[in-house]
């Protein structure tokens, strides 16, 4: 069963079918930024199994001068939905409180915590911490 | 010292010239969109008490409807930056991911954890929840 989303003004819509590679928080200056929070969370896909389902006039996406991720995002609301090098890429991250049910997976781990604010204290719940990129699995 | 602040792609710079209030964290589902994570994070902090230096006309607001808080953003990023009483209310919340040096001012505080999405569990960290909105 695939899995819906959008943004916070709805104009954005999407939805992203199973099985997903791998979700986890990312807690890098950018994704710090990006989210207004201490990072992001999101969930990998190859993009064939993400499909933009209305709004795509409405998203805009920040890249970056290395080869990190883009920011994608709705430009009437703000909302952060896509990662990765999305529409490109062999997957792109879709971020995980842009969902309207539950996909199912969890955040299994939390990378970048050696880039986290001293400000934003990261919840001690567990999950496998990396100072910088998670292992590829 | 006034405490720095500016969005990802660095075109909005702003300071604070006093320490914002303590910090909650909001699981409402209106953060957890505009940040793509489990809510937002931030505090409440005087208008006058934060300086826009540059950018400003990359900021775009959103509101779902007329009570509802704004939602300050940068357009050319997208970095959730402000909200509260946004742009000219006497009182303003900054979103702590913005900042660039520590506001002192810690999270005390999880509101609306009603609304929680289960795929974002709310940690068992010990602060003050609020099902809803806080109300002193």
């Amino acid at each position: 069963m695939s899995a819906r989303g959008s943004c916070a003004c709805g104009g954005v819509r999407f939805e992203v079918e199973p099985p997903f590679i791998r979700a986890g928080y990312c807690h890098c200056s950018r994704c710090r930024k990006h989210s207004g929070a201490d990072g992001e969370a999101q969930l990998r896909v190859p993009p064939g199994q993400l499909r933009v389902l209305a709004g795509e006039e409405l998203l805009a996406f920040w890249e970056p001068p290395d080869d990190g991720g883009r920011k994608v995002f709705c430009t009437r609301c703000g909302s952060s939905l896509f990662g990765s090098k999305w529409p490109d890429g062999p997957t792109v991250s879709v971020r995980l409180g842009a969902f309207d049910e539950d996909p199912g997976i969890r955040p299994e781990y939390r990378g970048w915590v050696g880039s986290a604010a001293s400000w934003l204290p990261i919840p001690e719940d567990g999950l496998p911490r990396y100072d910088e990129t998670v292992p590829q699995r | 010292m006034p405490i720095p602040g500016s969005c990802l792609c660095g075109a909005v710079r702003f300071e604070l010239l006093a320490e914002p209030e303590p910090a909650t964290h909001c699981h409402c589902s209106r953060c957890r969109k505009t940040s793509g994570t489990y809510g937002s994070v931030g505090a409440r902090v005087a208008r006058d008490d934060l300086r826009l230096l540059a950018g400003e006309e990359l900021l775009r607001v959103w509101q779902a409807d007329a009570e509802a808080g704004p939602k300050v953003f940068c357009v050319r990023c997208g970095s959730t930056m402000f909200g509260g009483e946004w742009p000219d209310g006497p009182v303003v919340k900054v979103r702590f991911g913005a900042l660039d040096a520590d506001p002192r001012s810690r999270p005390v505080r999880r509101i609306h954890v009603a609304s929680a999405a289960p795929w974002l569990p709310v940690p068992d960290d010990g602060l003050d929840r609020c099902d809803e909105a806080f109300h002193p």
